[in-house]
């Protein structure tokens, strides 16, 4: 899934089937292709923006957590030695960074607590990517939708390190294995903190019906 | 301990499919019995799929160009901030920077102390002097002293020399085993021990207006350690100089010493330290300037007989890498020719930034080895010719040319002018 990846929404049409791979954007990167860099931006600005945004719950810290991951990779794009996959390391700086954030707002006295209207919220000419669609009908479309709603509620009241592991287990779908490399700890924390997450969403949504 | 509570932390891996096969197995068989445990698991697929279902942002079309932008510009994303300088990580720089505050705190409580000090008169800051010019400059003098045992009495003690002041003409008496009469080892063996007596004689036979007219600090006890023996050193450099003890005295000016120097065909750029010696005979400290000089490859540059006759000044030069020992020496080997060539003043204390006095007995001794920027308020006003010392030309040459001044006691004449032939 993360070594030959899909192609950026702009290049599809008859010219997507020629995929490149990460590996090699970031080889041409080293060889100073700025076209390349463009090209792994575009490619994964949505999986960095999309972490982000899930792990502070904030639209404005996560487009500066994403604008600043690339930033980051740019610079050290000669350091990335491949022992990963790109987007384990994508990973790994989106969930720094948004953890630098955390504590910026805490140093600051600030929640990190932010109402779901705010996804609402939309900047012009944004749209919210829908749930799949799944075919049920209205009525239950929106009985689950009211469902995701108060989850979404629910996941900001979670501690962050546990939110962080439901996102990219659930969000982002990496395996524990990923998330332990991502998180850089091992893979019986990650099966705790997920559990424990699930658990107390659990227990939160069972609390208010 | 029930099935369930084993089972229950394990169905969120279960339905992650990170179980291993026999775990998997193990759920699978409780699950089939346990309508609970079932009902549990259909929640966490529930909230699984919820939280994969919360809704997605697409971020503004600017990214790419905000990216851009901030690489252009330098910036930096995980550039420390100023507190991240200040206390990143806690558990280091905290600790370190509270140590620290603590530790100047104490240097300022420490260092206040004595300036509240100086208000209040005392008698004890000669006593304090006095340790600080116990103190052996040299390793020899140290391993000599180390010898010497508590009890034990010093030459000096065994021996003691007559109390003769300044403006004391008369020749002092010999002592039996002194350490002029006796080679310069003994002669250094017993430095430090003479030279508290040395300066206490010399306290007493200076005019006391030298001193008490000084505000003096209360010295600090002997096991205050080092803060003590600091202030009592700087004491001693800027305000108790030994060469006070000299008295006015007609000395060429620095413009002189450089014709001077022209004359004996010395670059005026060249000299170097200031050796001052007091005795009366100028031949004799001659003689053994050359002796030294000889020994390190050096010669003794003679000047004709400035006019007046109270003072004299010859030059030394030296190789750069002896200037020291032989400053040392020439402290140590002041008395050597021993009392009977001049017969001229004794109990003149030595002086350097860091060594001993010299034997008491000494008749024609260095009473100041000036180095450096070292200043002094006293009555010989070396600055002068330290101004001629601190030259970048000289300091850069292989020899140190040294300005030996011979000074008569005060109301006394300077013998022995007519200096020998320098010795090559």
């Amino acid at each position: 899934m993360e070594g030959v990846t899909r192609p950026a929404p702009k290049e599809s049409g008859p010219d997507a089937e020629k995929i490149v791979s990460d590996q090699e954007l970031l080889g041409r990167c080293r060889a100073g292709d700025e076209a390349a860099f463009d090209e792994l931006v575009v490619r994964h600005q949505q999986r960095a923006f999309n972490v982000a945004f899930q792990v502070l719950r904030d639209r404005e810290d996560a487009m500066e957590v994403a604008q600043d991951a690339f930033v980051r990779i740019y610079r050290s794009v000669n350091d990335f030695r491949g022992e990963c996959e790109f987007t384990t390391w994508l990973h790994q700086i989106v969930v720094n960074l948004a953890r630098n954030k955390h504590r910026w707002w805490r140093r600051r006295g600030r929640q990190a607590s932010v109402s779901l209207d705010a996804t609402r919220e939309l900047a012009d000419g944004e749209m919210p990517m829908q749930m799949a669609a799944s075919g049920d009908t209205p009525d239950v479309e929106t009985v689950k939708a009211e469902f995701v709603e108060r989850l979404s509620h629910k996941m900001e009241e979670l501690p962050q390190k546990l939110r962080e592991v439901l996102v990219l287990r659930n969000v982002e779908g990496l395996s524990y294995e990923q998330i332990a490399t991502v998180l850089d700890c091992s893979i019986g924390t990650v099966k705790s903190r997920i559990a424990r997450g699930r658990e107390a969403l659990r227990e939160s949504m069972q609390d208010e019906p | 301990m029930k099935d369930c509570d084993i089972i229950q932390p394990e169905l969120s891996a279960y339905i992650d499919g990170e179980l291993t096969p026999a775990q998997q197995q193990r759920v699978d068989a409780h699950l089939a019995a346990c309508s609970s445990c079932q009902q549990a698991l259909a929640e966490l697929k529930t909230l699984a799929a919820g939280v994969a279902a919360l809704p997605k942002l697409e971020p503004t079309p600017q990214l790419l160009a905000q990216v851009r932008r901030k690489i252009s510009r330098g910036y930096d994303p995980e550039a420390p901030t100023w507190f991240d300088y200040l206390f990143r990580p806690f558990w280091v720089k905290v600790p370190m920077e509270a140590a620290a505050l603590i530790a100047v705190a104490l240097m300022v409580t420490q260092f206040r102390q004595p300036l509240r000090e100086e208000a209040a008169p005392g008698n004890q800051f000669a006593q304090a002097e006095n340790r600080v010019a116990q103190q052996p400059s040299s390793m020899e003098e140290r391993r000599s002293s180390d010898k010497i045992a508590p009890n034990e009495p010093t030459p000096e003690t065994a021996a003691p020399v007559p109390q003769v002041t300044l403006a004391d003409n008369a020749a002092p008496a010999a002592p039996a085993a002194g350490p002029a009469a006796a080679p310069e080892t003994s002669t250094a063996s017993s430095g430090a021990g003479v030279s508290t007596d040395g300066i206490e004689s010399e306290s007493t036979a200076t005019p006391r207006h030298e001193y008490s007219s000084i505000t003096q600090p209360a010295a600090a006890p002997i096991g205050q350690g080092i803060k003590a023996r600091l202030e009592a050193q700087r004491r001693v450099a800027s305000v108790s100089h030994p060469l006070a003890s000299l008295g006015p005295a007609p000395m060429p000016s620095a413009a002189a010493v450089s014709t001077l120097a022209r004359t004996a065909g010395v670059e005026p750029s060249r000299l170097g330290d200031v050796v001052v010696v007091r005795s009366r005979d100028l031949r004799a400290v001659q003689g053994r300037a050359e002796e030294l000089a000889a020994r390190c490859n050096g010669k003794v540059i003679s000047v004709p007989p400035s006019m007046d006759s109270t003072e004299q000044l010859f030059f030394v030069e030296v190789p750069r890498e002896y200037v020291a020992s032989f400053k040392l020496d020439m402290q140590q080997l002041a008395g050597a020719s021993g009392p009977s060539t001049s017969g001229t003043v004794a109990r003149v204390a030595a002086f350097t930034t860091n060594a001993p006095a010299l034997s008491a007995t000494s008749t024609a001794r260095v009473v100041g080895v000036l180095t450096g920027g070292m200043e002094t308020n006293v009555g010989f006003d070396a600055r002068a010719y330290l101004a001629l010392a601190n030259n970048p030309q000289a300091e850069a040459a292989a020899t140190m040319v040294l300005q030996i001044f011979v000074v008569p006691p005060p109301g006394v004449a300077l013998t022995n002018t007519a200096l020998s032939a320098p010795a090559h």
